[in-house]
């Protein structure tokens, strides 16, 4: 009988202790709805996590008024080698350009290949490995192709000299390939287009008495006619190119701080270099939009948003949807502020998300696979 | 054509169902990475196939490839130098040691640390010495024989040099195409000269897997697709894990096997530093590199020490079978791998459980769903091992 009082006065207690807690919890915040993305389509490259994988599906996800992401249309794929690397750009919303590689051994081992209702076409060889097309808004398509130069002797590896190949950039015209531009150095890279010119950013050796440095400029090329025009030499250690209006932005590396970062703006027409943000320890990556820069931020990673893309960074928001890690922007829905990014965490697998300045985003990845962004459409079409 | 059903992908959703979904994605990852993988890439090209071409000099070899415990024990006796392995491979020159950092340089007999050779090995060939052709189309259908690439790359080191008509070698070529062991020796002889041919990474040390960073690049070629700065490869890059894949230049590929191995039976995980790509770039070939601190390919903001690397001892009995391990998709989170060097500003060491093996595991959380993951891993790996060996 003592035992079952004894019983009654301890529920007793722990349900007024609890009544207490829920009480001092204070009343229920009002849920907030989450902010949705608008819709849009992306299409991708996805492999399987697995190093032997042998085929990329070219594949279209659509992101819907809810703001789900969902499998769309498979529209074709290429085959790899095992540890192949395929890039890609959009023809349009149900076609698409795909840089694969043939064989992993050589540097200008990949093709180029049309990926379009299922049918898989192969255009040009003698590809750059990891290259990926670089298509204007007037719908032309250029490719970077080459072939391997003699490799350096002891002599000249120890002074500094990298093996020198033939570097052209190629214009695709049906099933024919028009050289452009060529050049003999260490990268030709398709950085962007401004309306009949190209942006190529060239890397090549300079030698001085008895040792080799390198050199890389910003170069414009006429499309027509194939004549140049250097607007700057900047560091060597430029990525992430985008155009935006008639200016170039990109990372680099500072000119003589080995552990400085920038973010930097290159005028094209008058070759004036502004540094827009800056970074330590690591390069952010970056992507000009009509609405505004994207750019990895600093520490723990995330992205931040600017309204300006002009010379500074302000009116800033920062997110991370995935957590802690490098969020780098590929590419942004025309007209909607929308920027698809690839994360990478600290530890596990890459993931493409689609996030925008409000805070809504999407994760576009599955568990399975790696996504590799070929371009975004919009709800009124502009396939990027 | 459209897929059906549509397969959905939900919103992004609060950290608690985040984290739960993260454990059942763990789980099954892990289930998937123990499952083994087929290695279906097996280009076996002879002199006339090429010839016009590259113009191989050298037939392929029949033979039967070897089991992972019987190259380990190639490994092992190869990692030694010449006094290891004495007439099963080429002769080989002394190596340089030290730059000066504070070590004066020095000649010392040609050793290797195992995970470079083993990550390379790997890199090259997938460890396949001898495997049934899948190209070119001449080829299929022929019985098991030595690897050859489209450039004459053969066998488990893809060794080129010396393989083409016209060129003359200081070696057996015959046994370069038909002996694993010879083979392997071949490589390893030809990455010694790279380190020769490539200027100091740290103090020069052939002890540090780090410091064979520019002969690794070396190994595959000295060309601008592998500097860390080219813009091809994929921005802010962690460790290159080979079933995530993306571009990344050759020598972070190895070191990248190095962390993700195929299986536990291969090596265990070690998490090797990068050099600083800020010290990368402004010369052609790798100029002269700080010791290596860094925790990914693209930055520093995090740090690793470095490492050395011996063989393991090959037990008498050992069975092993391909898909025993498990390589989860996380890596290890330290420098808890095999050699470690730590410095007083590192984490302690997680407990391994006494083996000081240091091998792979998850250990990307803590609690109930790494438990949890752990558990079903162990499980899942357990089944696993029933599977027949391949």
């Amino acid at each position: 009988m003592r035992t079952h009082r004894k019983f009654l006065l301890g529920l007793g207690t722990a349900l007024a202790l609890g009544a207490v807690a829920l009480l001092l919890r204070g009343p229920r915040a009002e849920a907030t709805p989450l902010p949705k993305l608008r819709p849009f389509a992306a299409v991708v490259l996805a492999t399987p996590h697995d190093a032997e994988a042998s085929r990329a599906e070219v594949r279209r996800i659509q992101v819907n008024a809810e703001g789900t992401a969902q499998k769309d249309a498979l529209l074709g794929d290429v085959a790899l080698p095992p540890g192949g690397v395929a890039r890609g750009v959009l023809e349009k919303d149900d076609a698409a350009w795909v840089v694969a590689d043939d064989d992993v051994r050589s540097d200008f081992g990949a093709a180029l290949y049309r990926v379009k209702g299922g049918t898989t076409t192969k255009v040009a060889s003698g590809v750059l490995h990891a290259s990926r097309p670089l298509r204007t808004d007037s719908g032309a398509l250029y490719i970077e192709r080459g072939t391997p130069g003699t490799a350096p002797d002891a002599e000249e590896a120890r002074a500094g000299l990298l093996r020198e190949d033939t570097l052209t950039v190629d214009r695709v015209e049906g099933t024919s390939l028009r050289t452009v531009y060529r050049t003999h150095g260490y990268a030709t890279h398709l950085a962007g287009a401004l309306p009949g010119q190209l942006v190529v950013y060239r890397v090549e050796p300079t030698r001085t008495a008895g040792s080799y440095g390198s050199v890389a400029s910003v170069v414009l090329v006429d499309e027509a006619s194939g004549s140049s025009r250097t607007v700057a030499e900047v560091p060597p250690f430029a990525r992430d190119f985008s155009v935006q209006g008639s200016a170039l932005f990109f990372d680099d590396r500072d000119a003589v701080d080995s552990g400085r970062w920038h973010v930097m703006r290159l005028d094209l027409g008058t070759g004036t270099l502004d540094v827009v943000t800056s970074r330590a320890l690591a390069a952010p990556a970056v992507l000009a939009t009509a609405e505004g820069i994207a750019v990895t931020a600093e520490g723990t990673g995330g992205l931040v948003f600017s309204s300006s893309a002009t010379t500074r960074v302000h009116d800033t928001r920062t997110f991370a949807p995935l957590g802690a890690g490098f969020y780098a922007p590929l590419d942004a829905v025309p007209g909607q502020g929308t920027v698809v990014a690839n994360f990478t965490p600290p530890r596990g697998y890459d993931v493409l998300v689609a996030m925008d300045p409000q805070g809504a985003a999407v994760r576009l990845s599955g568990a399975d696979e790696r996504l590799e962004l070929l371009g975004v459409v919009g709800t009124n079409g502009g396939a990027r | 054509m459209r897929l059906a059903p549509p397969e959905r992908r939900e919103r992004l959703a609060p950290p608690e169902r985040r984290e739960r979904l993260a454990t059942t994605a763990a789980l099954v990852l892990g289930a998937w990475a123990i499952s083994g993988a087929a290695h279906a890439y097996c280009p076996s090209y002879t002199p006339a196939q090429t010839a016009g071409g590259k113009n191989c000099d050298v037939e392929p070899a029949l033979g039967k490839n070897p089991a992972v415990a019987d190259w380990s024990a190639i490994f092992l006796k190869v990692s030694g130098g010449k006094a290891s392995w004495g007439t099963e491979g080429p002769d080989i020159g002394t190596m340089g040691k030290g730059c000066g950092k504070p070590t004066p340089t020095t000649q010392v007999p040609a050793r290797f640390p195992c995970h470079v050779l083993e990550a390379i090995a790997m890199q090259e060939s997938g460890w396949r010495q001898f495997c049934v052709p899948d190209a070119p189309a001449a080829s299929v259908g022929a019985k098991e024989r030595t690897i050859v690439s489209f450039d004459c790359g053969y066998g488990i080191g893809q060794v080129t040099s010396g393989m083409r008509k016209g060129e003359t070698a200081t070696f057996d070529r015959a046994r370069v195409a038909s002996d694993p062991t010879y083979n392997l020796a071949t490589g390893t002889r030809i990455l010694r000269d790279k380190w020769a041919a490539t200027r100091c990474v740290g103090d020069n040390d052939p002890g540090l897997v780090e410091d064979w960073y520019t002969a690794i690049w070396a190994y595959n070629g000295l060309a601008y697709s592998n500097n860390p700065n080219n813009p091809n490869l994929k921005a802010g890059r962690g460790p290159y894990n080979p079933k995530n894949g993306g571009a990344y230049a050759y020598q972070e590929r190895v070191l990248g096997w190095m962390e993700f191995p195929p299986t536990a039976a291969h090596w265990p995980a070690l998490a090797p530093a990068y050099p600083d790509r800020g010290e990368i770039g402004s010369a052609g070939s790798p100029p002269a590199l700080s010791e290596p601190s860094c925790a990914s390919p693209t930055s520093c903001a995090q740090k690793r020490t470095t490492h050395t690397s011996e063989c393991r001892a090959v037990a008498s009995d050992a069975g092993v079978e391909e898909d025993a391990g498990n390589v989860g998709p996380f890596s290890p989170d330290d420098d808890s791998g095999p050699g470690t060097r730590r410095t007083d500003d590192d984490p302690p060491p997680a407990d391994d459980g006494g083996c000081g093996c240091g091998t792979s595991g998850s250990r990307a959380g803590t609690g109930f769903g790494v438990a949890l993951g752990a558990v079903g891993v162990l499980l899942l790996r357990r089944i696993g091992r029933r599977r027949k060996p391949r």
